[in-house]
This record gives C-alpha cells, sequence and structure tokens, in this order.
C-alpha cells in the first residue's frame, strides 16, 4: 500500500513537473544544429550587450557628479578639482588613505596632490582611477601604497574589474534610484574634506614587537597583482607619469617578506620603491602614539610624520615642489 | 563562492558554472560524470575546506552499507540440489533480514551521528548543562558546519535505507556515490536527491542544448531575480524591525512577517531555481522544490508544495516506518478498544505526525524555536483532523460548496495567515521575542511608522520597496499561470523569436538594473543555507 502511495506521489509529483517544464524529458528532441545553436546564442547575446550599453549610458552620471551608484565617492573627487590642478594622486586601501594627507604635502613642499584611497580598495580600482586622472589632471606622480598588492587579487577582482569596464550598468546599476527620484544630477555630500585624506586624531598603541625581522619566509605577488601592476606602470609611462610604490607604516601586515618582494617587482620593473616600515628609512614612526587602532593605520601624528618624509624623499629624488619647508 | 549571496553568485556564474560547462561539453559523454565529480569537490571546498573529509567520510559510510547490505542479503545461500523449504526459506530470509537490518541501522546511525554531533551537539551539551546546572565549557560550540551538511546527509540515509527496502540494487561504483551526494548545485540549498532519479542522470553525460539549454539559463535568470532583486531588497527592512521588535506593534509587525514570507519564498526558491537551471545545462533534471505554495488551501497542501522533496523524504523515511511501528500498532488497537467516532481515526497518526513535525522543525537548527515551529503546524494539523467532523456537518447542513470558489478563497486566506504566523516565529530570534511579537500585534494599530514613512531608513528607501512588491507580483503572476496549468516557457517557445528575445532580454535587464548587489550592498547570505 506504502509503494502503491509512493508511485502514486511521484508520478504526481512528475506531472506537476511535467505542467511547468515539459521539457525536463526529451527536450533535445528538437535540438538545433551545433552551429545554428552558436549563431543564435550569439545574435541574442549581441542584442542583450546592446540593451545593456543602452542602460549603462541612462545610469552613468554624465558630468563627474557624486552619486549614490558610487561606493565612497570621495575617491573620485579629483573630477571636481579645477582642471590639470594635481601634481600628485595616491591609491590604495585605507592603509594609504590614512597614512598621506595632501594639505599636510602642500603645506610642506608645496605640491597639490589627492588621496583617492578608500578602505579595501582593490589594486583594480587603484589601477583604474590612477588611469582616470589622467583625464582631468596632468598628474606628475601616481603614489600607489602597496597594501592593497596583497588582499584580494583573484579571480573575483578580475571580474569585477572586467564586468565594471565592459558593462558600467553592473557599477552605476543603483542610480535608478535617484533617476526615479529625479536626483540624477545632485550632488548630496559635496568634496570630500582633507583631499580624501581620513583624519583621526585618536591614539591606540602598537604594543607588538619588531615586525620587520626577517622570518625567513617567503611572499610572492599574485600574477594577477603583477599583471595589474604593469599596467599601472604602462599608463604612467604613457601618460608622463612617475610611478612610486610606497609601503606606508603598517605594523600589523606588513612584514620583511613583503618588503623584499616589493623590492624585487620594483627593481626588476625600474620602478622607485619606498619603504616606510624599514628602521633604515628613518620616517620617526613612535608607535605608542602615532597609531590610531594598534598598528594598522596612523592617526593624524603619524600622517603628518608620513607626509612630510614622503613630500621630502619626492622633492629630493624626483625635484617635484619646492624645497621643503621646517616641520613646525 | 556559494550560492548564497550576490557576491558567491557573481564568482559561481560568471565563472565557475561557465568552466564547468566547457568543460562537460569537451569531454567524452563517458568521462563527464568525472567533471561534475571535480567541480563539485571543488566547489565544497572552496566553502568547506578540510571539512571536505565529513562529506567523503560520509560517501565511504553510505558506499560501504550499501554493499554490506547486498552482501547480508545474499550471504545464506539456498541449499544447491534440492528445492527450499518452505520453512528453510523463512529462516533464510529472517536472518538476512535481521542482518540487512543492523547494517542499514549501523549505517544510518554513522550518518546521523555525524551530522547531530556537528550540528546538534552544542546545543545538546547546553542543554544538559542547564539541566544538570553544570559549570562547563562547550566544545562542540565551535565545530564548524561542512556545506550542505543536512542536505547530501538526507540523501545518503535516504540510499541506504532504499536499498535495505530493495528498492533499487546498491551501487558499487563509489564515484557515482560521491557525486550523488556532492553534486554542486544540490550542495547549498538542495533539492533532497533521491539516488534512483538522479544518479542514472549524473552518469548519462548527456549535455542540453537548444530549448533545454535556453530552460535552464531562463530558471538561472528567474532565480536570480528572485533573490538578489525580490529577497535581499527586503532582507534589511525585515532585518531592522525584527531586531527592534519591542519598538513596532500592530500593522507593522504584520507586515515584517507577511514580507519575511515573501522574502524567504523568493530567497529559497530563488536560490533552487538556480540550482535546478545549472543543473539543466548539464542535461540533469532536479526534483522540483515548489509548487505555488500559497494557492494551498490548508497547512497540510502548504507543506506538500513547500521543500516538497524534505516532505517527501520525511514522509518515507519517518512518516511511514513510524505509522508501521509496533508503537502505532498498538495504539491503533487501544484506540479501536476504548475510543469512539473520530477519535479512532486520529489517535494512531499522532504518534507519526509528532515525529514528523518535531523532525521538520528540528531539521531547520538546533534551538528551540525550530522545534515548536515543527509543533506549531502539528497543533495546527491535529486541530483541523479534530474540526473536521464539524466541517463536514456544516457544509452538509449549508448546502455551501466546500471546493467552490468563495470557500476556496477563504481557505487560502486562512492558511497564508496561519503560514505567516509560523514564519514569525521561525524568524524571530528567540521562542520569547516571538511570543512578545504576537502579543504586539494586539497591542495597537501601530501605524504611525507607517504613515510617517519613519521606518524606512536610507539602506530600504520606498524605491527598494516598490521594486521589491513589483518583484514579488511577477512572482505570483508566474505562480498564478502554473496554478491554472500555463506552462509559460513553452508557452513562449511557440512565439516568435523577436518575443522570446525581448522577454529574456528584459528579464536579464530587470535583475541587473534592480538587483541590490554591487558596491554598497552587504552579500546577504541565503536563508536556507545556514540549515
Amino acid at each position: 500500500m506504502i509503494e502503491e502511495k509512493k508511485n502514486r506521489d511521484m508520478a504526481t509529483d512528475a506531472q506537476n513537473a511535467d505542467g511547468q517544464q515539459p521539457s525536463a524529458k526529451g527536450g533535445n528532441s528538437n535540438a538545433p544544429s551545433l552551429l545554428h545553436g552558436i549563431v543564435r546564442s550569439l545574435g541574442f547575446m549581441a542584442v542583450l550587450y546592446a540593451v545593456l550599453l543602452v542602460l549603462s549610458a541612462v545610469v552613468t552620471p554624465r558630468n563627474p557628479v557624486v552619486t549614490l551608484g558610487l561606493h565612497f565617492p570621495s575617491q573620485f573627487d579629483y573630477t571636481q578639482l579645477d582642471r590639470n590642478s594635481l601634481d600628485l594622486i595616491f591609491v590604495g586601501d585605507s592603509s594609504a588613505q590614512s597614512s598621506f594627507a595632501p594639505e599636510i604635502i602642500e603645506e610642506r613642499t608645496g605640491v597639490h596632490s589627492y588621496n583617492s584611497a578608500r578602505p579595501l580598495q582593490k589594486l583594480a580600482e587603484s589601477v583604474e582611477i590612477a588611469d582616470d586622472t589622467f583625464n582631468y589632471h596632468h598628474t606628475k606622480i601616481v603614489v600607489a601604497e602597496t597594501n592593497n598588492f596583497f588582499h584580494r587579487t583573484g579571480i573575483r577582482m578580475v571580474m569585477q574589474d572586467i564586468g565594471r569596464r565592459v558593462c558600467p550598468l553592473l557599477r552605476y546599476h543603483n542610480n535608478w534610484k535617484l533617476i526615479a527620484g529625479g536626483h540624477m544630477n545632485d550632488n548630496p555630500i559635496g568634496l570630500a574634506p582633507h583631499m580624501g585624506y581620513k583624519k583621526k586624531n585618536h591614539v591606540v598603541p602598537y604594543k607588538g614587537g619588531d615586525y620587520m625581522k626577517d622570518k625567513g619566509n617567503k611572499i610572492s605577488l599574485t600574477p594577477i597583482a603583477e599583471y595589474y601592476l604593469n599596467d599601472l606602470k604602462k599608463s604612467c609611462e604613457e601618460h608622463g607619469a612617475i610611478l612610486v610604490l610606497v609601503s606606508a607604516p603598517n605594523a600589523r601586515e606588513f612584514s620583511f617578506a613583503r618588503h623584499v618582494e616589493l623590492a624585487r617587482w620594483a627593481k626588476k620593473n625600474g620602478v622607485k620603491y619606498y619603504d616606510m616600515n624599514m628602521p633604515s628609512s628613518k620616517v620617526g614612526i613612535d608607535w605608542s602614539v602615532d597609531s590610531r587602532d594598534g598598528g594598522t593605520h596612523l592617526n593624524f601624528a603619524g600622517a603628518t610624520k608620513a607626509s612630510n618624509w614622503l613630500a621630502d624623499r619626492l622633492y629630493a629624488d624626483f625635484g617635484i615642489g619646492n624645497q621643503p619647508t621646517k616641520e613646525k | 563562492m556559494s550560492l548564497t549571496a550576490w557576491k558567491g553568485l557573481a564568482l559561481y556564474l560568471g565563472a565557475f558554472l561557465p568552466l564547468v560547462y566547457i568543460a562537460y561539453f569537451i569531454v567524452p559523454k563517458r568521462w563527464r560524470w568525472i567533471v561534475l565529480l571535480g567541480a563539485s569537490y571543488a566547489f565544497f571546498w572552496n566553502s568547506s575546506k578540510i571539512l571536505v573529509v565529513y562529506l567523503i567520510a560520509a560517501t565511504l559510510v553510505t558506499w560501504g552499507s550499501g554493499l554490506l547490505i547486498e552482501r547480508a542479503k545474499n550471504s545464506i545461500q539456498k541449499p544447491e540440489g534440492r528445492k527450499e523449504t518452505r520453512d528453510e526459506r523463512k529462516q533464510r530470509r529472517a536472518i538476512t533480514q535481521k542482518r540487512m537490518r543492523l547494517v542499514c541501522t549501523i549505517g544510518t546511525l554513522i550518518l546521523l551521528g555525524i551530522l547531530v554531533v556537528l550540528k546538534y551537539g552544542s546545543f545538546i551539551q547546553g542543554v544538559f548543562i542547564e539541566l544538570f546546572k553544570a559549570d562547563a565549557k562547550l566544545p562542540l560550540a565551535k565545530i564548524a558546519l561542512p556545506l550542505g551538511i543536512s542536505f547530501y546527509t538526507m540523501s545518503a540515509v535516504g540510499y541506504v535505507i532504499d536499498v535495505y527496502r530493495g528498492k533499487y540494487a546498491a551501487c558499487h561504483n563509489l564515484g557515482t556515490i560521491a557525486l550523488f551526494l556532492s553534486f554542486f548545485p544540490t550542495l547549498t540549498e538542495g533539492p533532497i536527491g533521491r539516488f534512483d532519479e538522479l544518479a542514472p542522470q549524473l552518469r548519462a553525460g548527456e549535455i542540453a542544448r537548444g530549448e533545454r539549454l535556453v530552460y535552464g539559463l531562463q530558471l538561472i535568470v528567474w532565480g536570480m531575480i528572485k533573490k538578489i532583486v525580490i529577497a535581499d531588497r527586503i532582507a534589511p527592512l525585515v532585518g531592522m524591525i525584527f531586531t527592534d521588535h519591542t519598538k513596532y506593534e500592530g500593522v507593522m509587525v504584520i507586515i515584517a512577517a507577511a514580507l519575511y514570507t515573501l522574502q524567504l519564498y523568493a530567497d529559497f526558491s530563488g536560490v533552487v531555481d538556480i540550482a535546478r537551471g545549472s543543473s539543466e545545462l548539464c542535461g540533469i533534471t532536479l526534483a522540483q522544490n515548489f509548487r505555488q505554495p500559497f494557492f494551498s488551501k490548508s497547512v497540510n497542501e502548504f507543506w506538500r508544495r513547500w521543500h516538497m522533496t524534505l516532505g517527501g523524504w520525511l514522509r518515507d523515511y519517518v512518516f511511514y516506518p513510524v505509522s508501521l511501528s509496533g508503537a502505532t500498532r498498538s495504539l491503533s488497537t487501544w484506540a479501536r478498544k476504548h475510543l469512539k467516532g473520530n477519535a479512532v481515526r486520529i489517535v494512531p497518526t499522532i504518534l507519526a505526525l509528532l515525529a514528523v513535525w518535531s523532525a521538520t522543525g528540528i531539521w531547520h537548527g538546533a534551538d528551540w524555536k525550530y522545534l515548536a515551529y515543527g509543533l506549531y503546524y502539528f497543533a495546527l494539523v491535529m486541530v483541523g483532523m479534530l474540526l473536521e467532523p464539524l466541517f463536514v456537518a456544516f457544509f452538509e447542513r449549508t448546502g455551501i460548496k466546500r471546493d467552490g470558489l468563495l470557500n476556496s478563497g477563504i481557505a487560502m486566506v486562512r492558511t497564508i495567515a496561519l503560514v505567516i504566523i509560523g514564519m514569525m516565529l521561525f524568524r524571530a530570534d528567540t521562542l520569547a521575542d516571538f511570543v512578545q511579537m504576537f502579543k504586539s500585534i494586539f497591542a495597537g494599530p501601530g501605524t504611525e511608522p507607517l504613515v510617517n514613512n519613519l521606518w524606512l531608513s536610507f539602506r530600504v528607501s520606498d524605491a527598494d520597496l516598490n521594486i521589491a512588491l513589483i518583484g514579488g507580483a511577477l512572482m505570483l503572476a508566474v505562480d498564478i499561470a502554473h496554478e491554472f496549468d500555463i506552462a509559460l516557457r513553452p508557452l513562449l517557445l511557440r512565439h516568435g523569436t523577436a518575443l522570446r528575445w525581448a522577454v529574456g532580454i528584459a528579464l536579464v535587464a530587470f535583475m541587473l538594473t534592480f538587483g541590490a548587489y554591487g558596491p554598497g550592498y552587504d552579500a546577504i547570505p541565503s536563508i536556507y543555507a545556514n540549515f
């Protein structure tokens, strides 16, 4: 009896399933030839792509205004500054955002810069932003902070990067809300304060030991990371800019193994590399007062030291800006 | 990578699935199952890493149990050279049956034991510590759960019991069992597979072309719309109200529970659609898991249409065995002797129904609220059975047609209301929270946040809600069509290319434009992936 009921139930389920998708079994009976299928699929994809491009055009901001479609819109504020007013752009993740204060640098050497870094900015985004600044400014130097060279540089980053470039709808799709509300051209946030630098004053000391000790381990840049770095270098060369790699002070994430790998890549590719973590660099970071979170990010006191140090080095090595003023 | 949140889905649909499909396509037919097996283990490894040992252990136990049951069945040979007497046959069968049952029981206990220790160990420990007021730490609390353990364990147990029952022969190929348990589209949220339905398809190496390929892709897009346009847009709002539930009362609590019901349906059925669509691309048809559940006229019917593979599994491996057990037979005998009327019919089913609904609740998680969730439905079913004679008398006396339009409509609304209450219990953080929320429905109208739009934060604007409701209406329209046996996809296929392409493109554009994904959106894990 149980078997009968089971069979009955199964038959009913099968009927129901077939009612909704009669193709499931025997769906290949009318299958077209492979070539025919491929041609039709390509045709469909072409029309679909055309429609997505039209939608992309609708949702992409016409002016480089800050909109809800952008994650951390302050990283794009270089588009709002006077054209050709920037000498230097910073890209990278929160390590860069909290370490380099353009206002300090300008005060020190008169170099006009913008910090386009943001928390969790991926290397692909850094490259894209650096590349984009050339559409607005004759940037002389691109400073790529190195922390994000070692984070999330896998296939997902590549996919997101391709998606953003090939179909801007994927990036700006959320602007449908602004369009629906008639606010597409509004700028609800305005220009970011401190030229993109994230100013924090509080102090949480780093209490660990010497993080730059050689532990004998090795770290390598992924092939994907190297591909994007080569791309960035090429873009800088094409636009007459200099690429500079900088490792900001970071006691919790940086290591000697990273220094070795970055120095290797920089040497191989003829790129200038500054590592503020090396004791020999003499940046003067005092981890008991210069960090805001126990060693990962600098506070304003630490950022002032790092920014002044970098301004001095850029003047000394590239002649960018004026003779550094004395520290106040 | 997983099928549970937009970040994982992007990687799954953008890289993993196309690569698997291409590999599956170019490899000779007889080796295609190996491609699926490799892909499934890679998928599992990606989310669970070393916990793959549990999957391997379950696979070996399942495979070994099947072979040992077969061996036990053939362990006593018929006498050679003469006909076996009836007594000899009876004795032989009794012994082999006993051995088969022993193997089946051990195999099932090992499989369920792993599940119980990993999924319920911490909860059980907590209960003991609470009972005996012991001051102890919970070593099991830190054990991580491998991906899909509840789903693949049920498939494994089903296989072992089916082999024991002689429904089909034991499978000798370890690879087939491994693929059956690990098949990547079903790992995250099922549907729970049956070996005799799934294994032949997995080994067949068929590939979808033409309309079947289109159906597979359509299912994936439709599932994505349900997940990222409907479920993920509602999720923050539902979460906000359930988290701060003490701030709300009356209509707001009802709205939150109703929206959660929509979210769960869109989320779960969406992910299952993506799984079914992915399988369809490899020429594999997975079992249907939903059949317009919100058109049910009773909670019993609801559970025959909602998470159908779980309901089917519990029916075959819990309800029937308990119904045929000695305890139920004794209860039935007792009822016939001591009771009268409707009670004689109801009492013997109590044990089996209690077992099924307790299992339904507990399957969802190690928490008292899940047990209460199952018992809530048990209570509803029992009340329904008790009131049935009254309903019959009512319809006879009034002459109202029970299956008439009006009564059917009332029954549907009543069922939806009961399901929404159940969902409130399901979603509430604790049983006490549920009780508080349920009481607060009657505490006042609670319309103030609704009127003043205070409940819509920046993250969940009215635009979000409107798009989710449009998506919900689209889902309802599709469900209505299916309920009236209108098969939309074949219907579409019969029309010209222009219309078909227009619908396909519109759906993809709708999904990509209005989906809750990308910068600024949290990846919201699918609800059933936690189970």
